[in-house]
C-alpha cells in the first residue's frame, strides 16, 4: 500500500463496477492514503442518484441489499484550490505570527514578508524542493524565510560590534526554514491501532446522524439505513444504540455489514456482523 | 535541555543539578479570534498545551554557577533568549 498523492485520481477500487451496483469489490479502499485524502468525499451508492440501491436496501430478503458501495463523490467545497488556499492563509498567519514572537538584532518583533517570504512547494526524500509544487503533485511544504536586510517589509539590517573596526557597522542576515507534512506508508493493519479505520466517512453525514440519528441530507441523495440495535448487543457495543449501517463487510457474509452506533458520550463504535441491513 | 547545558555547552549548570532552571509558558490558542491569549507560565504538573497553543520556553542561571571569570563575581541570572513553539 502507499500513500497516494493528493492529485492522482482516486483509487478505481471505490468506483461503482456499473450501475447495477453489484457489490463483489472492496467496500472500502484499503488504502490509508486514500482514506485520508479522500476524507471529504461522500458517500454515494453505484446509481446516480442511489434510489435503485436504496430500494434493494431496504427490501428484507434480497441479498443484493447489501450491493451499495462507497463511491468517491467530491464535494463542491472540497476541491484542492480551495484547500490549497486554506491552507497557505493559515500558514501564513501562523508563521508571521510566530515570527513576531521573537526577537533578532535590533528586532524585538521580526517581521515576516508574507508576500515574497512565504512559499508553498513540495519536496520528499528524491525531489529537492520546488516551487510551485511539480503538476502531478499537491504541495507539502511551506518555506519560510526571515530577513535583517532593511527592507521595507522586513527588518532592520543586524548591528556588529567589532565590525565597526572594518568599516561595516552592520550587515544583511538571512535564515530559510520549511516545515513538510510528513506521511508514511501503512503496510499491514494486523496490529493494534486505537482508532484507525482504513475508511471514510463524509463528516456532515456523520454530525447530521448525531444530531438527528438519520442517514440522510436533504442535499444529499444516498440515504443511510440505521436502526437502534438491540438492548443484549454484546460488548464494545453499547446497549441498544442507534447505528449507522456504514457499509458492507464481504468477508463475513452476503448479509453482513459494519455499523458505526453511538455511544452515550457520544463516540462511535464499530461492529461487524452479520444479518440484513436495519430498515 | 542538560544534554545541551552540559555537553554541547559544557556548563556545570543543568536541570538534574538543579542549577539551571526551565521556564514554559502557554498561551491559548483562540480559533474563533484567530489570536493567542497571554503567556502563562506553567510547572509539569499544570503543563497541559491543547493544539496550536503557543509554548514558550527559556533557561536561566545564576551568574554565579557559571564558572567564568568574572561572571563568577557576578550577582544575578543569565537568562536565555524565549523559543516559542506551536503544539500540533
Amino acid at each position: 500500500m502507499r500513500t497516494r498523492r493528493q492529485n492522482e485520481p482516486p483509487s478505481p477500487s471505490w468506483e461503482a463496477p456499473g450501475s447495477g451496483g453489484t457489490a463483489h469489490g472492496p467496500a472500502v479502499d484499503p488504502d490509508l492514503g486514500d482514506g485520508v485524502l479522500l476524507g471529504r468525499y461522500r458517500l454515494h451508492s453505484p446509481d446516480q442518484h442511489g434510489t435503485a440501491e436504496r430500494r434493494r436496501c431496504r427490501r428484507p430478503g434480497r441479498r443484493r441489499a447489501t450491493a451499495a458501495l462507497l463511491r468517491p463523490v467530491l464535494l463542491p467545497q472540497a476541491d484542492q484550490q480551495t484547500v490549497l488556499s486554506n491552507a497557505q492563509t493559515q500558514a501564513t498567519l501562523f508563521a508571521k505570527n510566530y515570527a513576531s514572537f521573537h526577537r533578532a538584532g535590533n528586532a524585538f518583533s521580526v517581521a515576516l514578508d508574507t508576500a515574497n517570504d512565504v512559499v508553498v512547494g513540495y519536496q520528499d526524500s528524491s525531489t529537492p524542493f520546488q516551487s510551485p509544487a511539480p503538476s502531478s503533485t499537491f504541495p507539502n511544504t511551506v518555506q519560510v524565510t526571515l530577513r535583517l536586510n532593511g527592507g521595507v517589509n522586513t527588518n532592520p539590517q543586524l548591528n556588529l560590534f567589532f565590525g565597526p573596526v572594518l568599516g561595516i557597522s552592520r550587515t544583511t542576515v538571512t535564515a530559510t526554514a520549511r516545515a513538510t507534512i510528513y506521511t508514511g506508508t501503512v503496510s499491514d493493519f494486523s496490529k493494534p491501532l486505537p482508532g484507525l479505520l482504513p475508511a471514510t466517512l463524509d463528516v456532515q453525514i456523520w454530525n447530521n446522524f448525531v444530531t438527528t440519528g438519520r442517514g440522510s441530507l436533504t442535499d444529499f441523495a444516498y440515504v443511510a439505513p440505521v436502526s437502534t440495535s438491540a438492548s443484549t448487543t454484546p460488548s464494545p457495543e453499547w446497549p441498544a444504540p442507534r447505528r449507522f449501517w456504514w457499509c458492507p463487510t464481504p468477508t463475513a457474509g452476503p448479509a453482513a455489514g459494519t455499523y458505526l452506533s453511538l455511544t452515550p458520550s457520544p463516540t462511535a463504535t464499530v461492529i461487524s456482523r452479520a444479518g440484513s441491513p436495519p430498515e | 535541555m542538560d544534554d545541551i547545558l552540559a555537553t554541547d555547552k559544557q556548563l556545570p549548570t543543568t536541570i538534574a543539578n538543579g542549577k539551571a532552571h526551565f521556564v514554559v509558558t502557554v498561551a491559548t490558542w483562540d480559533p474563533v479570534k484567530q489570536v493567542y491569549g497571554s503567556d502563562v507560565t506553567v510547572t509539569s504538573s499544570t503543563y497541559a498545551p491543547n493544539q496550536y497553543d503557543k509554548v514558550g520556553v527559556k533557561v536561566w542561571v545564576n551568574s554565579s554557577d557559571v564558572t567564568l571569570l568574572f561572571l563568577k563575581y557576578m550577582a544575578g541570572k543569565i537568562e536565555s533568549e524565549t523559543v516559542y513553539m506551536m503544539k500540533q
